[in-house]
């Protein structure tokens, strides 16, 4: 049929069926082989370091959360990070700990929407259905404690907004101790079922070399050999005092990428559990922003004054703070010229990254498995796009 | 010049009605076993439990509208969904009951793979007359996939053909009485398991048809009225392709177990393709021809070579 | 030993989707059954009249711009000083916040900034806040009004309230002069 022999360029426009967000792919095609495939990206753009600019500092954190809406917790707590970096605030360690702690469970939940998605790419809603439900207790717990699913503004510059009880860590290892059973079904669904090996195995290597000339990181850079894990060569909060296995494997392709993800659920089951065993007692809140002497507020439910942190005021200097989210590196640069509102914020997601890898993989291969690579780079188009 | 009693006429309607309902039920069935396994429900708000969601759909598909695409050949487009159902319903004509069928024939078996042969040509047809772009390439690989899997499931049953000598079904099932195929022949078992779920086009071999990435292949074009019709005969073949499991390689209906046995047996097929429907992820369709082409068929004439080799030494 | 393996992970995937059957499902059937709500959830708030003091922190503290100060009386705004001008003397401290739920972000920010015991505005577990038209997403604060739920729900709510630690000797009241 002489339609095959012509080379086609098609969108695969905005809306996909898959739940990858709105990216629009324009792609070279012949017969069932893509040649290139160059993405266009701004669909989700909604002005996040202008908004920056027009808020105070408080006031941005619900702004910021709804960029990565998958991993919001990282970037809350990078955030609050950078502030307290620019102030100068020693956060307790009960803080830090917690932090931690739900830094972790955060990257399970994370990593199991990406389970779903990648899943129901390749044509299984089954493991799409599964990993919701086994979402659902970490979600739960989230929301007893910080008041909701998805997004949680949940730290406060010297600290979080609100302790956790004895009972809730107790809660959060029998959830993961329930986790950890049943992700070995999954598995025995996708990382040793031979229709999805010979789906992911061989498809979209991305070579030492061209991981590291692309910038990529996270998950899909230690898939390709190079173990650069950010809570291990530039730690935070009590990354320093875990040991953290950093899991890498060298063959690059989809397959090893899908590994390392479940490798690094089962690694952060374990940190969980053993933070919430191990957390120490203490103020959950330090610095010029706790208040919580009871003569003035008998009643609050936050140990900080947010009328304080609302006239909170960074003096003038630049400050970089990097941390590792589920997806990769993310980073936030400050330009403060004094006041309560930044002259400039710089946010560097890693999706964005890791995008510019995908139109070199796309290369030659099939209509197929193009899907199978977008999806094994794990990209949320809210942090993209910003 | 055929002899058309009454008693025939009451049974064809009466097996055409048993085969719409059982089709329409099996959807159902489907629809909610899935959705346990996905740990959910299925349907359920439609008559109790659901029970009167088929007849919903069909309500529905039914009162769209009547849609064929400009340019495409009217009387082919209408034509060829119709002709793949009434395929699937002349298949069900020749499942023989004991000794009883419609069609009587000493090589029914043959004969119901010869019809099975025939559904590629009618699918060419139907993307052909569709007249897209999208239609045909989906049509071309629909044809290829099921041109692959016809060669695999002719070598699954030709070692039963040798060993009951017979293309007759209900030789076949007597052929059972010591030990069923299914212990005796396992690979030609599974070779049948996987070339029927490739020619209903059932996960984990639907890619034709469930094209997410494009669009629906051969069914494009195929709204409303005629998608109701393809499906109908699509869950016919499921059933013609369960029957056919429980009859070549679980015993049919003899042995111990008779016709109460034989409808659990007819059931536990349908389950096995529901469940694997739910399991197993969309192969890509080269893997697919390549599994189908480089390993199925030499194995299937590695077993038939074999099986002659068990049969004709031991006699 | 490879192929074995292969065979066998092939099988078990099958059984581990049959053994799915058999669970319960994870659904909440919803219309009739409802989700467990936790204390201190972030759903629709509920404006207090009787302790309001009418600072406009919280107008001063969303970041989305979605609380507005209205007039009770009249239902005019009054968030800029020209506004509050045009409002009859000694109305400035009669101000209410009234929510755009369609800028609403559900932070709790409002909350937490309320300095009254209890706080005037709170954000509770109500979730069901579909209007009919746009522009009635803009409610004025009579709409958020304890009075406007169910009386056992109200009464929870006053009563119960989940901020309060304090005994009710400590609560403020402001009077209105």
């Amino acid at each position: 049929m002489e339609q095959e022999a012509k080379r086609t360029k098609i969108n695969f426009g905005p809306q996909h069926p898959s739940t990858h967000g709105v990216l629009n792919l324009l792609v070279e095609v012949e017969g069932d082989t893509v040649y290139s495939a160059e993405p266009h990206i701004g669909f989700l753009h909604r002005g996040f370091e202008k908004l920056a600019e027009e808020r105070r500092y408080i006031q941005f954190l619900p702004a910021l959360e709804k960029g990565d809406y998958v991993a919001a917790f990282a970037w809350d707590d990078l955030y609050m990070a950078l502030l307290e970096k620019a102030l100068g605030i020693e956060i307790p360690r009960r803080a830090a700990a917690i932090r931690t702690m739900m830094n972790e469970v955060q990257r399970i939940v994370s990593h199991l929407l990406w389970l779903a998605a990648f899943g129901q790419d390749l044509g299984q809603p089954t493991v799409f259905l599964w990993s919701f439900r086994e979402r659902e207790p970490f979600i739960n717990l989230f929301e007893e404690v910080t008041g909701g699913r998805l997004h949680y503004y949940y730290s406060r510059p010297g600290g979080l907004k609100r302790d956790v009880s004895r009972d809730y860590l107790d809660r959060v290892i029998a959830a993961v101790a329930k986790f950890e059973e049943r992700l070995s079904e999954l598995e025995a669904m996708t990382t040793k079922n031979i229709i999805f090996q010979k789906r992911t195995k061989g498809v979209g290597i991305l070579s030492k070399e061209d991981a590291m000339h692309c910038g990529v990181t996270g998950p899909v850079l230690r898939a390709s050999g190079v173990g650069e894990d950010i809570r291990k060569s530039d730690p935070f909060l009590m990354y320093p005092h875990l040991d953290l296995k950093v899991i890498t494997r060298n063959e690059g392709d989809a397959f090893a990428r899908t590994e390392v993800r479940i490798e690094e659920m089962k690694e952060s089951a374990r940190l969980v559990k053993f933070l919430a065993r191990t957390i120490p007692e203490g103020p959950v809140m330090a610095g010029p922003y706790s208040e919580t002497a009871s003569e003035k507020w008998p009643d609050s439910m936050s140990m900080a004054s947010m009328l304080k942190v609302f006239g909170l005021s960074i003096p003038q200097g630049e400050w970089f703070l990097r941390h590792e989210s589920p997806r990769g590196e993310i980073a936030m640069h400050l330009i403060s010229e004094g006041g309560p509102k930044p002259y400039r914020l710089r946010l560097k997601s890693p999706s964005f990254c890791n995008l510019y890898a995908f139109s070199r993989l796309a290369k030659n291969t099939k209509i197929a498995d193009m899907v199978a690579i977008l999806g094994s780079l794990d990209l949320v188009f809210g942090e993209v796009d910003r | 010049m055929a002899v058309f009693d009454i008693t025939i006429i009451i049974g064809a309607v009466l097996l055409t009605l048993f085969g719409g309902l059982f089709a329409a039920y099996i959807g159902l069935l489907e629809r909610k076993l899935i959705g346990r396994i996905h740990s959910r429900y299925g349907p359920t708000m439609v008559g109790p439990y659901g029970l009167l969601q088929t007849v919903a759909d069909a309500i529905k598909f039914m009162q769209k509208d009547f849609f064929v695409p400009k340019r495409a050949d009217k009387l082919l487009f209408i034509v060829s969904p119709v002709f793949l159902t009434f395929l699937s319903f002349l298949l069900l004509s020749y499942l023989p009951w004991g000794n009883f069928s419609f069609i009587v024939s000493q090589y029914d078996l043959l004969i119901i793979l010869g019809i099975v042969a025939l559904s590629p040509v009618i699918i060419l047809v139907a993307a052909w007359a569709s007249n897209s772009k999208y239609s045909s390439i989906g049509g071309l690989r629909a044809v290829t996939q099921i041109l692959a899997y016809e060669g695999v499931l002719f070598l699954s049953i030709l070692p039963l053909v040798f060993i009951s000598g017979s293309f007759s079904l209900a030789e076949i099932i007597s052929a059972q009485k010591n030990y069923w195929f299914m212990f005796s022949e396992p690979f030609a078992f599974l070779l049948f398991l996987f070339a029927v779920i490739a020619i209903t086009e059932r996960q984990p071999f639907d890619l034709p048809e469930a094209e997410s990435e494009l669009v629906q292949g051969w069914l494009t074009e195929f709204g409303g009225p005629f998608f109701a019709v393809i499906l109908l005969g699509q869950y016919i073949m499921l059933y013609v392709a369960s029957f056919l499991l429980a009859a070549l390689f679980l015993g049919g209906w003899g042995g111990a177990f008779g016709w109460i046995g034989f409808a659990v047996k007819v059931f536990a097929g349908v389950l096995v393709f529901i469940i694997s429907r739910a399991t197993y992820f969309r192969m890509r369709l080269d893997q697919l021809l390549d599994f189908s082409w480089k390993f199925l068929v030499p194995l299937g004439f590695a077993n038939f070579l074999l099986s002659l080799l068990i049969v004709y030494t031991s006699l | 030993m490879e192929y074995l393996k292969i065979v066998f992970y092939f099988i078990l995937s099958f059984f581990t989707a049959a053994k799915n059957i058999f669970r319960k499902p994870a659904t909440i059937q919803y219309p009739k059954e409802r989700p467990k709500i936790p204390e201190g959830w972030r759903g629709r708030e509920v404006v207090r009249s009787d302790t309001c003091i009418s600072c406009a922190r919280c107008m001063f503290v969303c970041p989305v711009e979605a609380i507005d100060m209205y007039h009770p009386e009249t239902g005019a705004l009054a968030n800029t000083p020209a506004q509050i001008a045009e409002l009859p003397p000694g109305a400035v401290g009669h101000r209410m916040p009234g929510v755009d739920l369609g800028r609403c972000i559900f932070c709790g920010y409002c909350e937490e900034i309320c300095p009254t015991t209890p706080k005037s505005i709170a954000l509770k577990d109500i979730y069901e806040l579909a209007t009919i038209e746009h522009k009635g997403l803009r409610h004025p604060p009579q709409d958020l009004s304890p009075d406007k739920l169910p009386k056992e729900k109200a009464e929870e709510y006053l009563a119960h309230d989940t901020n309060v630690k304090a005994p009710k000797e400590q609560w403020t009241r402001q009077k209105r002069v």
